[in-house]
């Protein structure tokens, strides 16, 4: 599954990448971020009789963690790939944690004072803490790590989230102290992330890339590229013992073969994002947890092309599309209808939009609105390889459309292909699947402000926009927050620059040695090492 | 002096040799276009969508780290340089040389060949001397239907439902856990190479038998098998000797051809019984666009090749003296 940050990525292999500066997630991903709306103890544990959260710390067993594929970075802050992010929140701690509404908690420092004028973040790290190698993890920590992310040489794909940052200074060895250039509502948010997770200053950039050194739940022992990255607790982590004397991630290509993995016990958890294969891993000794996802699936309108210009014709498309009708074909019915905003505090009203279900009449009428009473044409482009439903999806939608007149011809291209088009903004429309975040502002003002990075992509801006996410950048206060994303959500469904369709699910499927597991928003590993074995 | 040189260019080992080398030339300049062709690149491979994000400079840095910031001719010779003095490349994912990756790898492809080998030879070469010893009645017809139908079915397919089926049915499936190498954990190790070399095995024992039945129809027509069977030799005997041993001569080359083959990776059973193989190398290499992998990885690949085609070429000029003409 695909994307991290609000853009769509390649999976499997080339991966989901968070996009720098947003909210990583796609299969398991954001990891740290954490932006769990809901917190089950799984069905796993029913059977066993443990309690769900917390560990005893005195389990001796390995847990092994099926991936389908090597993580491609090691170092935080160029992590984008799932697998990357999975196994590296396990090794390295972000300042602040996630609670699983996905609001920003205290992690390695308490939530931060913020000065009246919202430009000063002042930040306290807790006393004791320690790198796996012994080393103590202190403010000059903290601000090595924030300006190497800064740097460009570092390339650091969380860069964007300091994008607001002056200077960092540390009065004390336990005290950060942040200045923006402007007040930032979503800065907190960006610290919660694998990709801003504190490095040692101590330790070469060279050395972390093959020995990673971090403050998490599991030190790094040993990696087999393509075969197996062995990790072993941190009796020091300072959220509490890890379940886990040793935790293994397994690569595993396969699905079918992670599956068989599963039933036979020699794999003990694994995440799918396809309902079918999610079903099949089920059985006697296993159990598989849907969770929700803040990402989303959209059919991306680029208003910017001739052919999609007139508001018109986009809300034909938007009033032609039953979001159900493709959840339940492409989908087979995992997944919710959706709004833009997914942000579990700021989340759009599926049916606060002109046509909340399929309604044909009214998209004739805007058909006639445009001047295009008997269609047009329209080319789809989608991908096959980054997630599974991506073609189904523009089949459908090419179903559906043809029923008021609009030809669609469906353009099926390979991952890398696709990411080329797709940052060229080389499109009229296309499939895509992006990461959410648990910041409205962190999903959205990079597509539809003037200035954002992806607004040729997402071809649509306007000054009311401009000036909504300018507002919601200023305000810190949630309950004013929300009132100025709600106008955001409406403007974005009433000029349909892109058609929102649904929430996808993640299947977190174990077997039931495994205690303590939570299962989090977006299958994010963040509470991972609760779980044990026995 | 230089009718000499002449002649030794004209020689037809060093010929061979000479095409060999210009064979591998080849094959480096066309990875290496091929790769750049296809859209996307390193930048893109690693960051997906989220290169968007990247400014100006970090693009820049990162075209620096990987090399690509150079003109095109720059890069390739000074990979070929690299290849030339035996330095490989680095994988900008694991950090390890290619030389290093494939010493890895290479030993789990070459097992899981030769056994696959092994497995078509052990179905392929008894079915199609039963076949053959009643052409056209119903063991004959029976053999070749499901020779067909071994030759017909994916083997990704057959892969998946014969590890689901065990799985399910039998809690069996050593390729979930770890893969161990033949010399750290021979038992688990063969284990896990059955599947796999029961799966390729069977697609190769199809051709293996095809060519196995119409060699041996072909071979027992021959003058040489009727004197012998006139002057009285016993059947077994003439089966074994005569027939068998003359048949098998097609049978090797051919298998010798799609070990070759299997040398280059079996993707499709590497990926579905996580073997660590070259042909998941090179896989991988190609998701990343990381081109020295890539490019080096089919080189080796191709060098092997190439060698088994030489050294078989060669080894023709010994066996046979009627290809050493001229």
């Amino acid at each position: 599954m695909p994307s991290l940050g609000d853009a769509p990525i390649p999976l499997e292999e080339p991966v989901n990448k968070p996009a720098p500066g947003r909210r990583a997630h796609g299969k398991l991903s954001a990891a740290s971020a954490a932006l769990a709306t809901t917190l089950l103890t799984t069905g796993l544990l029913a059977g066993c009789g443990s309690s769900g959260s917390g560990s005893s710390g005195d389990g001796n067993g390995t847990l092994v963690f099926g991936i389908t594929a090597d993580p491609t970075q090691m170092v935080p802050w160029t992590s984008t790939s799932t697998q990357s992010i999975q196994v590296l929140s396990q090794i390295y701690s972000p300042l602040l944690n996630t609670d699983e509404d996905s609001v920003p908690e205290a992690g390695l420092a308490d939530l931060p004072k913020v000065s009246a004028d919202g430009k000063t973040y002042t930040f306290t790290l807790k006393k004791g803490l320690t790198f796996g190698n012994g080393s103590a993890l202190d403010s000059t920590d903290v601000k090595y790590t924030y300006e190497k992310i800064m740097d460009p040489a570092s390339s650091a794909s969380s860069a964007s989230y300091f994008a607001s940052v002056a200077s960092i200074d540390t009065p004390d060895k336990q005290t950060v102290v942040v200045h923006l250039k402007q007040p930032d509502a979503s800065f907190v948010s960006g610290l919660t992330l694998v990709n801003t997770a504190i490095v040692p200053s101590d330790v070469p950039v060279k050395t972390l890339e093959t020995k990673p050194v971090g403050s998490g739940p599991y030190q790094f022992v040993s990696r087999t590229p393509n075969e197996s990255i062995t990790l072993k607790r941190n009796p020091d982590y300072y959220a509490g013992t890890p379940g886990a004397a040793k935790v293994e991630f397994r690569i595993i290509p396969d699905d079918q073969s992670m599956v068989s993995s599963l039933k036979t016990g020699s794999v003990d958890v694994a995440i799918f994002d396809n309902p079918v294969t999610a079903k099949t891993a089920e059985s006697g000794e296993t159990s598989s947890t849907p969770v929700d996802s803040l990402s989303y699936h959209v059919l991306q309108l680029r208003a910017s092309s001739p052919v999609l210009s007139n508001v018109n014709t986009r809300l034909a498309i938007q009033c032609a599309i039953s979001r159900q009708d493709v959840i339940d074909s492409a989908a087979l019915g995992a997944g919710e209808p959706t709004g833009p905003i997914t942000s579990p505090e700021y989340r759009s009203d599926p049916d606060d939009q002109p046509c909340p279900d399929q309604d044909l009449t009214k998209a004739k009428e805007y058909l006639a609105k445009a001047g295009k009473p008997n269609g047009f044409s329209l080319d789809l482009m989608t991908s096959q390889g980054l997630y599974s439903t991506a073609v189904d999806e523009a089949q459908n939608i090419q179903a559906q459309l043809a029923k008021v007149g609009i030809k669609v011809k469906v353009e099926t291209l390979d991952s890398n292909a696709y990411v080329q088009k797709w940052l060229d903004a080389d499109f009229d429309a296309a499939i895509a699947l992006n990461g959410g975040s648990s910041d409205p502002n962190t999903m959205y003002a990079r597509y539809f402000t003037s200035s954002g990075s992806y607004n040729k992509v997402a071809g649509y801006s306007s000054p009311t926009l401009d000036k909504l996410f300018a507002q919601g950048i200023a305000t810190t206060d949630t309950s004013k927050r929300k009132a100025i994303y709600e106008q955001v959500s409406k403007q974005l469904v009433d000029n349909a620059p892109w058609v929102w369709l649904f929430t996808p699910k993640d299947y977190i499927v174990a077997n039931k040695a495994v205690h303590g597991l939570e299962a989090r928003t977006d299958a994010s590993l963040a509470t991972l090492w609760k779980a044990s074995i026995s | 002096m230089a009718a000499r040189l002449s002649a030794f260019a004209r020689h037809p080992i060093t010929r061979r040799v000479g095409e060999a080398v210009l064979t591998l030339l080849g094959v480096s300049v066309l990875t290496f276009v091929l790769l750049r062709v296809v859209p996307g690149d390193q930048i893109t491979a690693a960051y997906g969508t989220a290169a968007g994000d990247l400014s100006p400079a970090q693009v820049h840095a990162l075209e620096a780290y990987y090399g690509v910031d150079k003109p095109l001719l720059v890069q390739y010779f000074s990979w070929l340089g690299g290849v030339l003095t035996g330095h490989l490349g680095v994988s900008a994912t694991s950090h390890l040389t290619v030389l290093s990756m494939t010493a890895q790898a290479l030993p789990n492809t070459i097992e899981l060949a030769v056994l696959s080998i092994v497995v078509g030879l052990v179905l392929g070469v008894p079915g199609g001397m039963l076949a053959a010893s009643r052409p056209g009645r119903a063991r004959d017809q029976v053999s070749q239907l499901t020779s067909l139908l071994a030759l017909s079915i994916p083997s990704f397919l057959l892969a998946t439902a014969v590890s689901s089926w065990l799985a399910n049915n039998l809690g069996w499936y050593p390729n979930g856990e770890g893969y161990r190498r033949l010399w750290e954990d021979p038992g688990l190790n063969l284990e896990q190479m059955l599947l796999p070399a029961l799966v390729l095995g069977i697609s190769i024992a199809s051709p293996v038998f095809s060519t196995t039945r119409a060699a041996i129809l072909a071979v027992r027509a021959e003058d040489y098998v009727r004197t012998a069977r006139a002057k009285g030799v016993p059947a077994r005997r003439l089966q074994v000797r005569h027939i068998l041993r003359n048949a098998l001569i097609p049978v090797v080359t051919m298998s010798g051809l799609q070990f070759g083959f299997l040398l280059g990776g079996a993707l499709v059973a590497e990926q579905i019984f996580a073997i660590p193989g070259i042909g998941r190398q090179v896989l991988l290499g190609l998701n990343q666009k990381e081109y020295a992998v890539v490019q080096s990885t089919v080189l080796i690949i191709a060098a092997m090749f190439v060698l088994v085609n030489l050294l078989t070429d060669l080894l023709y000029r010994v066996v046979d003296p009627r290809v050493r003409v001229r």
